[in-house]
């Protein structure tokens, strides 16, 4: 059964992205500004390819802020007909981009499969064991548990491909899905203990779009450490149960030394493949662009571009608002001060949450794409998508209903105010910021809900653990 | 949101936060305050016109009246006599349409001006340029316009003509112009139209010779025989997008049609025709404002020369407020002639308005007793006729389609109004006098302007035209109809269960039962209700995300539908067919995907997600009126007020009988459930069209054709309207209908 609504769910999905193709939903969606930023636009893209043709810098006029190697990838197929213009309704990078969301939701369930068997293994380690506890205790143990007919993976998967943000992004005409797909494959490198996947995917994305950077810190966790688990010091309480009682004494311990050892190998390998890549990416790149010393322009045109926000056409972000109102003089103090935002919330992140790099990685990209200088809705799926991998631990997530309604405003009434600003002429700015405010606030609702219920969880588990294993059972919690 | 912020809730802490404290009490009491609001709100809506402000000039640069008028007497001669002129050419001519252009062009080219014809069919969807929910349609539809008059040109051959004449500004770059229109119907010429066309060339000639024209004059003459909309529609389209494909052969048609409409009398028109490149299509710079003018003899009401002004635009949207403002003040202050905003007749008369406005009179005189300087209430009367300036605006906003030739302008941004001058038989040339200064003074205010319309508002609604309210006064009563919708979805999700308060009830009458049974009784009561189950809550996720996608396929079918070539009735029969059986099957899917999905839920869960089917309802009415008020707002308050009181009183009939039948009922919750029944009844897909029926059926004449037909014609004029009741309204009706409908388990478990 599961697997049928896995199938059926792929299919409806590829179904509904190409009917949507068909009814030329590219070139209206296309336009909204929701949904293709100045980085990732397919247009700009195809103005680049049209530059590097005629044998100039595809940065030229300020049109292209992407990789070249996306271009090279990518460009070829922008430019079909003559003339420039585009013949048929049909993008034929569109199925690049159906593979792309495919490929993530595969990814995504083999990441849930992993995190799933996992939590398995490290709840039966934790908790009691139903069976033999009182029945109160049982119910707590089983709900934590979770049954249900569809896996983990299956669900993240599922709700990846079929989140309406994912599929307007893919039929979009923007390059979101491959980035996102790079930002999951490195994840997947560094859950599976694949140290050049995992390598290529961060360096790849960070080089697409520069802010999965931030991964690193997950990803280093997930190489060192392996998946989300519940805290240390639980598994401490629990083994010094276990040794006091000899019944129940277990000869795996967690994180014996050879493991340990392996892991940072693990890493050290990580890094060198990383450091591999990055190599490869910029030689690449200044091949495709014809030189080392067009290296430096397209780190000015990308990374810089991104940085400086210069271009401040009206998004779903919290920047464009505010640079088209600051003094030039105080630009440079701000954009550092905006910028800033997102290196200050990491360390603390990493403090609290690093048993669950997964998580982790989710807090990272939601915040990212809260205060990124140009988010679309492209990176609201993909941290979406990752939720989905935390559901067990979302179980008891409070505000559900309002946030599914705030992204339904956000996604409805944004169009309609950008309708009333631009092209009725009877709004102005403020309707459409006061949506880029709902979204950003629905957003940190989002994460500042699931990281508490995250924490809740916590603490739950830690008061499970610490419940009599049995009725007769020698230690009690209370000695600790 | 309140609710929001709350911190982490535990178990163990015995006093919440404050603020979670609040959320409680709020959703303690939501019935009492969600009733409040909706009352409030109504009362708010009674109360827009006393909280209207007076209108003032928001932009200096207009100067309203600042210069002498130069229209003189010798002008308004010109006027009358061209006007008879073109009377006894009319009536010399059969084909009037030619003889009215030959006139105005050898007129115009008289003058100086540039002078071309700009010839038009009536497109295949005649009013598709009103385009306004999809602002990307522009582009879509000139290239099919383009290639239609490129594949049969014998078919679509121009069939219509209307004239137009720029003025250079002297001193300017040509940057921008205001149009000045003057319509005429060659089918139905009468002296009024000669009236309207002497005055427009006599005020032509006028602004061909002042000096301080700083935007070009534009005098766009249509040929309404199709209506005037279309013709000013046509030449806009024109304007801002010109045909790029089949330049030429639109070129040569043009020709051909200027040979076979002028040149049939001799040699000089054939001269005029190369001479003058009158099928070149030619242009003067960005449109900043439009002026729809019509002359109209009649009676003076009152003794004072009046003007009607008709200002709403497709979907209600209103033209700058500022304009509206020197119009009116140049009218009253400078020319004494009296603006009136057109409003339909009857609403003044209603007896329960006059009743209402001498309501507020009397409270006003209790409020004054305690403290004198405090007056707020208008007179009745007044009361009574702001109120019906109001309904009939909102009336004209609703249907959604614009009131005139000026709603074309709106499509490109562009402030436009229609003006209908009143000219008594008796004392012509003075009245023509004053309309002349009037419009040379509107003109001339316009052309100081130095930008773009924006200083004033934009969203706004007119109760007497020195009186308006603004967007932030009647988003009020908007917002207070709509507030209880969240307020009681998340009451029905986040279920207090406090001891003693009765919160899935219907009244909070109830929460006075002291006795530790019934207490008992109610927790139990609640439990069974409360939503915490996820499989009900992704049942009713479907449930409604199942309607709504039906729902939308209704208005697409419909739109398919009427792309047919059947009588209208047999096309109503047919969508509502494919209606009813679309829901069918939207209902069929529904049950197997939550059939599919039961994989953790208990039979008691499912029979009581009625209250998670609403609390997602209710959710999304929200969601949409909002929506809906950014897009047309009466049609948003209209919705409303009458969606939220079904929203808020459906409950399913099982669970009212028992209520009715249980200790803890009281009157209050009997009657508000027994409400809600019936207006959810009353609104349903069948009521409602059965309720409109029995009361305006001897008014109108309803019947399939006609219903149809102003169905097609709502949609061809993208009137928000249609998606209002087919997405909005129809979704809604049938989830309450589900509700009220729905089963509940048996009582005894």
């Amino acid at each position: 059964m599961g697997k049928l609504m896995v199938w059926v769910g792929v299919a409806v999905a590829v179904t509904v992205r190409f009917v949507f193709a068909a009814m030329g939903a590219q070139e209206r969606l296309g336009r909204r500004v929701e949904i293709v930023t100045p980085v990732t636009s397919l247009k700009r893209l195809a103005e680049g390819q049209w530059f590097k043709q005629l044998g100039l810098s595809p940065y030229a006029g300020s049109a292209y802020h992407g990789s070249p190697l996306l271009l090279a990838l990518l460009g070829p197929m922008t430019t079909v007909g003559t003339g420039g213009q585009t013949s048929s309704r049909f993008h034929s990078s569109l199925i690049v981009f159906v593979i792309a969301d495919l490929l993530g939701a595969l990814l995504l369930l083999k990441m849930g499969n992993l995190v799933e068997s996992a939590n398995v293994y490290y709840l039966g380690k934790l908790l009691p064991d139903s069976k033999k506890s009182k029945p109160s205790v049982k119910t707590q143990v089983n709900d934590i548990r979770g049954h249900g007919k569809l896996g983990l993976g299956e669900v993240a998967a599922l709700l990846y491909l079929v989140n309406p943000f994912t599929v307007a992004v893919c039929v979009g005409g923007t390059t979101s899905p491959v980035e996102n797909v790079l930002v999951l494959l490195a994840l997947y490198g560094a859950l599976k203990g694949n140290s050049p996947l995992a390598a290529f995917g961060w360096a790849m994305s960070t080089h697409l779009s520069m802010y999965p950077a931030v991964l690193l810190i997950p990803i280093s966790i997930l190489m060192v450490a392996g998946p989300d688990k519940p805290q240390r010091k639980l598994f401490d309480h629990v083994n010094k149960i276990k040794t006091s009682n000899p019944k129940l004494k277990e000869k795996k311990m967690v994180g014996t030394t050879s493991t340990v050892q392996l892991q940072w190998a693990r890493y050290r390998d990580f890094l060198l493949f990383s450091a591999l890549w990055w190599i490869a990416i910029l030689g690449l790149s200044a091949a495709a662009l014809g030189g080392y010393e067009h290296l430096k322009e397209m780190l000015i045109e990308t990374y810089g571009f991104i940085l400086h926000v210069e271009d401040l056409s009206p998004n779903l972000g919290l920047f464009w608002y505010f640079f088209t109102e600051v003094f030039t003089h105080f630009r440079d103090f701000f954009i550092m001060v905006f910028h800033a935002n997102i290196l200050f919330v990491l360390v603390p992140l990493t403090i609290r949450l690093h048993h669950r790099p997964l998580f982790l990685a989710y807090v990272m990209v939601a915040i990212t794409t809260m205060l990124k200088s140009y988010p679309s809705i492209g990176d609201a799926a993909i941290s979406l998508g990752l939720l989905g991998l935390c559901t067990p631990e979302l179980a008891d997530f409070r505000f559900s209903f309002f946030v599914l309604n705030g992204y339904l405003v956000v996604a409805i009434l944004s169009p309609s105010m950008y309708n009333l600003w631009i092209w009725r002429g009877t709004g102005n700015a403020n309707f459409y910021f006061a949506m880029s405010l709902v979204y950003a606030c629905v957003q940190s609702i989002l994460i500042v809900e699931s990281v508490g219920t995250v924490i809740r969880y916590d603490r739950n588990l830690d008061r499970l653990s610490k419940l009599p294993v049995q009725v007769d059972s020698g230690a009690q919690p209370k000695e600790d | 949101m309140a609710k929001s912020a709350t911190g982490e809730e535990r178990s163990v802490e015995p006093k919440p936060r404050p603020l979670v404290r609040l959320g409680r009490q709020l959703i303690l009491h939501v019935h009492i305050i969600s009733f409040f609001c909706y009352v409030a709100g109504v009362v708010a809506i009674l109360i827009l016109p006393m909280l209207a402000k007076n209108t003032y000039i928001s932009e200096n640069a207009l100067m309203p009246g600042s210069g002498n008028a130069a229209f003189s007497n010798s002008d308004t001669l010109l006027a009358r006599s061209s006007a008879e002129e073109l009377e006894r050419l009319v009536s010399q001519n059969v084909n009037v349409q030619r003889a009215v252009s030959k006139w105005l062009i050898e007129e115009m080219t008289a003058t100086g001006a540039d002078c071309y014809v700009h010839p038009f069919s009536l497109p295949a969807s005649a009013l598709s340029s009103t385009r306004f929910p999809t602002s990307s349609g522009h582009f879509k539809w000139n290239t099919s316009n383009a290639s239609v008059t490129g594949g049969d040109l014998e078919e679509q051959a121009p069939s219509a003509m209307s004239v137009v004449g720029i003025i250079r500004a002297p001193q300017a770059e040509g940057n921008e112009a205001v149009v000045l229109v003057t319509p005429y119907d060659p089918d139905d010429f009468w002296h009024e139209s000669a009236l309207t066309l002497g005055m427009g060339l006599a005020l032509f000639s006028r602004l061909s010779q002042a000096l301080w024209l700083a935007r070009d004059i534009v005098w766009l003459v249509p040929d309404s025989k199709y209506g005037v909309y279309p013709a000013v529609a046509n030449w806009l389209e024109e304007y801002h997008h010109p045909p790029i494909n089949h330049i030429s052969s639109h070129q040569d048609m043009k020709l051909e049609l200027l040979r076979k409409t002028l040149s049939e009398d001799g040699e000089s028109s054939q001269q005029l025709i190369d001479s003058q490149t009158l099928g070149d299509f030619k242009r003067a710079g960005t449109i900043a404002t439009g002026l729809v003018y019509e002359l109209k003899s009649g009676l003076r009401q009152g003794g004072v020369d009046t003007i009607t002004v008709w200002a709403e635009g497709p979907n209600g949207q209103m033209p700058n407020l500022d304009f509206i403002n020197v119009v009116n003040s140049i009218a009253v202050y400078r020319e004494s002639l009296q603006l009136r905003l057109e409003t339909i007749p009857g609403i003044k008369s209603w007896t329960w308005l006059k009743t209402v406005g001498m309501v507020f009179e009397e409270i006003n005189k209790l409020t004054r007793v305690i403290t004198p300087s405090w007056s707020f209430a208008l007179p009745a009367a007044t009361y009574a006729e702001n109120m019906a300036t109001l309904f009939s605006s909102m009336f004209f906003q609703i249907i959604g389609l614009p009131t005139g030739a000026h709603g074309a302008f709106r499509d490109y941004q562009i402030d436009a109004i229609t003006l209908q001058f009143i000219i008594p038989t008796q004392g012509q040339d003075y009245v023509l006098a004053k309309v002349g200064r009037h419009l040379e003074g509107v003109i001339r205010s316009v052309n100081n302007l130095l930008e773009k319309w924006h200083q004033s508002f934009f969203l706004y609604f007119l109760s007497a035209l020195n009186k308006y309210i603004s967007v932030g006064v009647y988003m009020i009563p908007f917002g207070l109809l709509v507030l209880s919708l969240p307020l009681q979805a998340a009451a029905l999700c986040y279920p207090v269960k406090e001891a003693g308060s009765a919160t899935t009830d219907v009244s909070t009458q109830s929460s006075k039962i002291n006795s530790t049974k019934q207490r008992a009784k109610k927790q139990r009561l609640e439990r069974k209700s409360g939503a915490d189950d996820s499989g009900s809550w992704l049942e009713a996720l479907v449930l409604v995300g199942a309607v709504q996608l039906w729902a939308f396929f209704a208005a697409l079918a419909l739109f398919l539908i009427s792309g047919t070539k059947t009588t209208a009735e047999f096309k109503l029969r047919c969508w509502l067919g494919v209606v009813a059986l679309s829901l069918l099957v939207a209902f069929t899917v529904q049950k197997f995907l939550t059939g599919s999905m039961h994989y953790k839920r208990s039979t008691q869960a499912h029979t009581q997600s009625w209250t998670v089917v609403k609390a997602v309802t209710l959710g999304i009415t929200a969601i949409d009126l909002a929506v809906m008020s950014t897009i047309n707002f009466p049609v948003s308050l209209i919705g409303a007020l009458t969606l939220v009181p079904m929203c808020l009183g459906v409950f399913p009939i099982q669970h009212s009988w028992r209520y009715a039948h249980s200790d803890v009922k009281s009157v209050v919750g009997i009657a508000a459930s027994a409400v809600g029944t019936v207006w959810t009844l009353a609104m349903s897909p069948i009521g409602l069209p059965l309720l409109i029926w029995s009361f305006y059926g001897h008014l109108l004449d309803i019947n399939s054709e006609n219903v149809w037909n102003f169905a097609e014609s709502l949609l061809q004029w993208r009137s928000a309207l249609l998606p209002h009741i087919l997405v909005i309204h129809l979704p809604c009706a049938v989830l309450c209908l589900y509700i009220l409908l729905s089963r509940l388990p048996s009582q005894r478990q």
